[in-house]
């Protein structure tokens, strides 16, 4: 014989009701049992690096399974709704998850760049496209396949006529006595630590230390830090790169260190000024463990 | 004379105690009565990302309903709202005929999530 306890509301009767509306407790059903474990739990984000972050702290429950919980979250100029996730460009997501012997509170999003002006990246993908690996020839068909070309073929593809770079006769001199038209369009940046690495899209120029004395050009992927950086050119490639294609345009394996770089020209109004937003914010969770295995 | 069937929590006097978060259990206070609790599988295919219908809960009224859900690559179980990518366990709710989950898997293969439903009585 089983038994039963059974409280039914008044004024119903407890031995002989079968509905489950009319009672305040029944030993047929299962109930959620509170545990001692609640609390809060403040996650801290602080970031200014660019891209996917994740931020997370945990508690330990030490039930040995996974309970069920129930979780909420306060962050500043948003009701405490549950968790949830913010939609925007930064995409906060704030949630709770369990497993054996902790719980995790975890504050995650993307960190956003803004490019402020006009977007290059959509010319130089064009320019790489069409001559990676490839023989650039615009300018001067007297010296062939030359980093000068490819620079000039860049200046083409932002609009500009084949003669915008013309008189020069050395690729350094691009920097040391550029054609007024040309630096009419075109903002002339000394390289500096503080200015490194060019940006997608600067036309980078070297010394007469290289290229045997005529210097040397190419156009920044904007890939690159204080150290080094990358190169889409023609006509040179640094050790450990691809003997094959010195002649033709690629960015070489190996980044360009600053050694001998004057500096670099930027399209006036040209977009790859990047800014990275600073996410700082404190996401409270408010908790509380329930007994009730979950089973998964 | 009224009789009431009261358990305090420790360091509570059940006698004299008048708050119900004093009690673990009060007779005056209804309970959130688990009517069911089953662990339903679902396979979620590459990109899946849709309202999935869990199963028919059979009961003659739409009930409130809890859930957690554990992908099988994963350790851990999450509430609904939330996931970490690739997955995520959008929401969980009913109707007065179904129980549904929206379930996403941005992996490039099909995943099982596992969800534990917890259906309640609501009370009328």
């Amino acid at each position: 014989m089983s038994y039963k306890l059974i409280v039914s509301k008044p004024p119903y009767n407890a031995l002989t009701d079968t509905n489950i509306d009319h009672l305040q407790f029944s030993s047929d059903y299962n109930t959620l049992k509170y545990s001692m474990a609640n609390g809060s739990k403040t996650v801290n984000v602080v970031t200014s690096a660019s891209g996917y972050y994740n931020f997370q702290e945990k508690i330990s429950h030490n039930l040995g399974y996974k309970p069920f919980f129930k979780a909420y979250v306060f962050l500043y100029g948003y009701t405490p709704v549950g968790l949830f996730t913010i939609v925007d460009n930064h995409n906060i997501h704030l949630m709770v998850t369990v497993d054996e012997n902790k719980m995790y509170f975890i504050a995650s999003g993307f960190n956003v760049e803004t490019i402020i002006g006009t977007d290059l990246s959509g010319p130089y993908t064009d320019l790489f496209n069409n001559y990676n690996e490839e023989l650039c020839e615009v300018y001067d068909a007297g010296n062939l396949n030359q980093c000068f070309d490819l620079v000039t073929a860049w200046c083409m593809q932002l609009g500009f006529e084949p003669t915008i770079l013309g008189g020069v006769l050395n690729a350094y001199e691009i920097y040391t006595n550029p054609p007024a038209n040309f630096l009419a369009n075109f903002d002339r940046i000394a390289y500096s630590v503080a200015n490194s690495p060019p940006q997608k899209g600067d036309i980078v120029v070297f010394s007469s230390a290289m290229g045997g004395g005529a210097g040397h050009t190419g156009v920044a992927t904007g890939e690159g830090d204080s150290s080094s950086f990358k190169l889409f050119q023609q006509n040179d490639d640094p050790p450990g790169g691809n003997p094959n294609l010195t002649s033709r345009s690629h960015v070489p394996i190996t980044p360009y260190p600053y050694t001998n770089v004057y500096g670099w020209f930027r399209k006036i109004g040209s977009g790859v000024l990047i800014e990275t937003d600073d996410i700082n914010y404190t996401a409270v969770f408010k908790y509380k463990i329930f007994k009730n295995k979950l089973g998964l | 004379m009224t009789q009431i069937i009261a358990v305090s929590k420790t360091g509570k006097d059940v006698t004299t105690a008048t708050s119900p978060n004093d009690f673990i259990f009060h007779s005056e206070y209804n309970t959130l009565k688990i009517i069911a609790e089953p662990v339903i599988n679902k396979s979620v295919p590459a990109g899946g990302n849709e309202i999935y219908t869990l199963l028919a809960h059979g009961l003659s009224y739409t009930p409130l309903v809890e859930g957690f859900c554990k992908v099988d690559v994963q350790s851990f179980a999450m509430c609904p709202y939330e996931g970490i990518p690739p997955y995520f366990f959008y929401f969980i709710g009913s109707d007065a005929t179904n129980i549904y989950a929206k379930l996403y898997n941005g992996d490039s293969l099909a995943h099982t999530f596992s969800i534990k439903c917890y259906i309640f009585e609501v009370p009328q």
